[in-house]
């Protein structure tokens, strides 16, 4: 039984603070940072915020440069109108979308696998793992080449392999074929992705403590049992976040689609992004083109949106 | 315990599987470039006769000297370097300027940075048209200082991000001691925070040069005469100037492989950092 | 070189913690002032506020004849030295010592020559070239002093510079800084939550508990006149010995205090030199014993002072002296946030804690653990407290 003083003397104190306000150097240091922060949000806001409100302001207007007479004239709705029953639109945003599914899924898989096979312990990871992020540093074009010359009919490896081994398809036109120049994009676009899709995963299975292994092997645990109830669970953070940056990439894919196939055969390879640079450069009509690009930016924020709902449930 | 007897059978096979695993990443990652790198060196004759071997028959450099000479590829990989080292250097200025401001000043830094990193996603092929005009009207089409600019969209919101991030895991002891020593805030930032902030500084501008160096949407959309070219274009611009039936990827990849180099060093240098800078630019 | 003075001055972080109420002290130009008190109490706050790191919410800062509280800190002419020492990592040992004069734009041969003189005077000369990373702790010190001297400020701030050195480390440095303060004879504030630390450096001991000054005096006096129960448990080591006690005082001037079941009688003098004591007739005290004022009981002498009888719990025989644990069977009074201090410093053998008290024998005391002993005890030198307010009772 222990006795013990009781509060300390009274306080005989006044607050005379504001919890916002704060004094002049407390007003000078936020105005430093504000001024700090000027130049980036200034440049950033250049770049995006103004193309975002000037096309608002163009899709509702004529602006087609082959079209002087009636520039800057107002357009009511009509480049959306136009937009929404263009079959062009509907079916860019269709393969836009496949492609989106297709290649994030593919790339997933893939990219788990890699990240595993990055995570372990070995001699030489580190070079591996620079070999691995090469395709990823490498600009697009670069790899869109490297892909057409690895699909050339006559002089790409993969003609020689079929050759080799005296399979059906040597001498294909890859990139002659709706379904073919898709397989050519997906393969090119995998090889560059899912690299920085595995670095991401990779960086979520560092995270993973090993004791967590060892107490699940103690358990009775298999390895796929081991990899499907613990591994995979806890790696949703870092597959939440590597899917929906590659969601919205592959959703504005554009570069490889360029280079390698130009839309075509026809227009059955052009996605939403090469549809809004048909527009704007090869039409010269900013106001629909301006519509395509608000779709493109409300879009991207749906599936941004999606993605992020989707999977944010934990189990 | 049945766990540790399959440790004890099957050790041999799991590490064969496995380094068979590191081969085939291996391969896949690294196999294309020497397939170019193989076409670079044929001649147009053997390139025309179609491919036969893994090997080529003989080593010609040809393609490389005419990079140079014909195709006068210097002049767009100057471009690009220009361009490349300028906009790393913006944002890595603006980046440390932000990132200092949000993690140390008394700035919102949530509304600031979400708007910072939504930036960062928003549609190229979107701006294109808008600053198309502007560029237009400003005179500023066929210039390679304007993409400066417009090449902060890649670089400045990872750049900005990363220094955030690592000018908070700084002691705040180590500016305070500067403040007390007699620095300014600035100065403090310059003298003492930046230096001790020189591997997330090199992370922020490493990032911001590959990223620079890749772009192709804003070059292809802005520049129109060869001699601007950033090198990305020119090596496209390259096989679209072909008049030829079939596209002579021997003198394509020659250049693909010159742009190439540089990356790939830059890659095999700073791994690590390239890596941290990935993952704490996505995970946190 | 210049005096310090805080006028009222109070701090409230934002979240609402108030960690610094109406704090006035003045330090004198030159002194060395010990701010001390446990964890948490506001010490880092105050020399912050002085520094001008942190705002204050309300007072009044002045150092020489300014008042400095909306200074920037770099034009406050003073120098830190932090916990953490906070030197440069990217800096030489000579570049983190020239830094401040770099920013004050002296000269470079200025700056290389204070530099080799404070390098010198601190013995640091054969590592001028090294960067921090490759120091010990102890050489980390003082570099951190080096920078802290090198501008000849008129104000040294120090938050617990020593805390991050081994014992050993710890006590060498102490004498070393308290000379180099000397001898610069700069003014400083010295914080700490060692009360060692305060008692043996301090010109003037500052001792602050829950953001509120507790007593300002030098360490002797702290340690004679302690004006509250805070003060005399927090200062000393072993602590003193504290029990709740009852005062009697019979008719005329003798009285005594009842100590659980025993008895211990009090002189007329000890009562005439604390007339606040008759307001405490009948009622409940906090009696004060330092274990140097409770002696061996010989048999012998039956003058002055009142004696306790005790079971002896254990002897520590330290050499010089040997400290005996003792069961009175009273609990010992606990003082709130003085426990967990005297305890970081190992003085206490934790199962003890809370029992009994300590006494000081000399190194030759025969007395055996699980025996009963007299305790004759200095009944003068006892001190004496309001158990509610913990005010020191004395007029
Ligand atoms: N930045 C801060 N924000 C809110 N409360 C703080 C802050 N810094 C310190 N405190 C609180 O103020 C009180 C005093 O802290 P401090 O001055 O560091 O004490 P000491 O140095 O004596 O250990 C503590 O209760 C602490 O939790
Ligand atoms: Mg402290």
């Amino acid at each position: 039984m222990t006795t013990t003083t009781t509060a300390p003397p009274a306080r005989r104190f006044r607050l005379s603070w504001s919890p916002r306000g704060g004094s002049d150097r407390l007003r000078a240091d936020r105005r430093l940072g504000y001024l700090l922060v000027a130049p980036a949000v200034v440049s950033l806001l250049a770049v995006t915020g103004y193309p975002l409100l000037y096309n608002l302001w163009n899709s509702f207007h004529h602006e087609n440069l082959t079209d002087a007479a009636q520039a800057h004239t107002f357009s009511g709705v009509s480049n959306y109108s136009k937009l929404f029953s263009s079959s062009d639109f509907v079916s860019s945003l269709t393969r836009t979308v496949g492609f989106m599914v297709v290649s994030v899924a593919f790339e997933t898989v893939v990219a788990v696998g890699l990240a595993l096979v990055l995570h372990k312990a070995f001699k030489g990871r580190g070079l591996v793992r620079a070999a691995v992020l090469i395709p990823w540093a490498v600009p697009t074009v670069v790899s869109a080449l490297l892909w057409k010359t690895m699909f050339d009919p006559r002089n790409g490896f993969v003609d020689y392999l079929l050759g080799v081994f005296h399979l059906p398809g040597a001498h294909t036109t890859w990139l002659a074929g709706e379904w073919t120049s898709w397989a050519a994009i997906l393969v090119a676009d995998a090889w560059k992705n899912v690299p920085f899709m595995a670095i991401i995963l990779l960086a979520g299975l560092q995270l993973i403590p090993d004791d967590v292994y060892e107490a699940a092997r103690i358990d009775g645990a298999s390895a796929w049992q081991s990899f499907r109830r613990i591994t995979l669970p806890l790696l949703k953070p870092a597959l939440v976040v590597a899917l929906v940056f590659r969601a919205l990439q592959a959703f504005l894919i554009f570069d490889v689609i360029f280079i390698m196939t130009g839309g075509g055969p026809g227009t059955t390879t052009e996605t939403l992004s090469y549809f809004n640079y048909h527009a704007f450069l090869v039409d010269t009509d900013f106001g629909f083109g301006g519509a395509i690009s608000i779709s493109l930016v409300v879009l991207s924020l749906v599936i941004a949106g999606i993605c992020t709902r989707a999977l944010r449930p934990s189990t | 315990m049945p766990a540790l007897r399959r440790r004890l059978r099957w050790p041999g096979w799991g590490r064969v599987g496995f380094y068979l695993a590191v081969l085939v990443v291996l391969a896949v990652s690294l196999f294309p470039f020497y397939w170019i790198v193989r076409t670079s060196l044929e001649t147009s004759a053997e390139f025309s006769a179609g491919t036969t071997s893994l090997l080529p028959a003989h080593l010609t450099f040809s393609n490389y000297t005419q990079a140079f000479t014909q195709a006068d590829f210097a002049r767009p990989l100057l471009n690009s370097a220009i361009i490349a080292l300028a906009t790393t250097a913006v944002s890595v200025f603006f980046g440390s300027l932000a990132g200092y401001a949000m993690a140390r000043l008394r700035v919102p830094s949530g509304p600031i940075l979400t708007f910072i990193l939504v930036a960062g996603f928003f549609p190229v092929l979107a701006m294109v048209g808008p600053l198309f005009l502007l560029y237009r009207h400003l005179g500023f089409l066929d210039s390679i200082y304007p993409l400066i600019v417009t090449y902060l969209v890649y670089t400045l919101p990872i750049a900005t991000w990363l220094l955030r991030n690592f000018f908070a895991q700084i002691p705040p002891d180590l500016e305070e001691a500067a403040l007390v020593d007699g620095a300014t805030r600035l100065r403090a930032l310059w003298k003492v925070v930046v230096p001790v902030a020189v591997p997330g500084v090199f992370t922020a501008a490493i990032l911001s040069f590959i990223l620079a160096w890749n772009d192709f949407a804003f070059a292809l959309s802005f520049l129109q005469t060869p001699s601007k070219f950033t090198a990305p274009l020119a090596i496209v611009n390259l096989g679209q100037t072909q008049n030829a039936f079939q596209v002579m990827y021997n003198r394509i990849d020659a250049a693909v492989v010159i742009v190439t180099l540089p990356i790939a060093l830059l890659v095999l240098l700073a791994q690590r950092r390239i890596v941290s800078g990935l993952t704490a630019g996505a995970l946190r | 070189m210049s005096a310090v003075e805080l006028d009222c001055v109070a701090k409230v972080y934002p979240n609402g913690t108030v960690a610094v109420s109406e704090l006035s002290l003045s330090v004198d130009d030159g002194e060395f002032m010990v701010l001390v008190g446990p964890s948490g109490c506001g010490k880092t706050t105050a020399l912050r506020m002085v520094a001008g790191l942190e705002e204050i919410t309300s007072g009044t800062i002045r150092i020489g004849d300014r008042t400095v509280n909306q200074l920037a800190p770099k034009d406050r002419d003073i120098a830190m030295v932090f916990q953490n020492y906070a030197l440069y990592p990217h800096m030489t040992v000579a570049a983190n010592i020239g830094f401040p004069l770099q920013l004050h734009g002296v000269p470079k041969d200025e700056i290389a020559r204070r530099v080799d003189e404070a390098a010198t005077l601190l013995g640091l000369e054969q590592l001028v070239d090294r960067k921090p990373g490759q120091l010990s702790g102890g050489q980390r010190q003082r570099v951190a002093m080096g920078r802290a001297i090198v501008r000849e400020p008129s104000l040294f701030l120090m938050d617990e510079p020593l805390s991050n050195l081994d014992a050993k480390l710890r006590v060498q440095m102490r004498a070393e800084v308290a000379r180099l303060q000397q001898r610069v004879g700069v003014t400083t504030i010295y914080v700490t939550h060692d009360q060692t630390e305060a008692m043996t450096m301090g010109d003037r001991v500052a001792v602050m508990r829950a953001g509120l000054l507790e007593q300002v005096d030098t360490p002797q006096a702290l340690y004679d006149d302690p004006d509250s129960l805070f003060v005399g448990a927090f200062i000393g080591s072993p602590s003193m010995n504290l029990y709740q006690a009852r005062l009697d005082i019979s008719g005329n001037a003798s009285g005594s205090i009842e100590l659980g079941g025993q008895k211990l009688g009090l002189p007329a003098d000890v009562l005439t030199s604390r007339p606040g004591l008759q307001r405490y007739k009948g009622r409940p005290v906090v009696v004060g014993i330092r274990p140097e004022d409770l002696s061996e009981e010989d048999g012998r002498s039956e003058s002055d002072g009142g004696r306790l009888k005790a079971d002896v719990l254990l002897v520590e025989a330290l050499g010089s002296e040997s400290l005996v644990h003792f069961d009175l069977g009273v609990p010992i009074f606990e003082v709130e946030g003085t426990r967990s201090a005297v305890e970081d410093q190992g003085d206490v053998a934790p199962h003890l804690a809370g029992i009994g008290g300590t006494a000081r024998f000399g190194p030759r005391t025969t007395v055996a653990v699980g025996t009963a002993i007299g305790l004759r005890v200095g009944t003068a030198r006892l001190h004496f407290f309001d158990p509610a307010d913990g005010r020191a009772i004395r007029d």
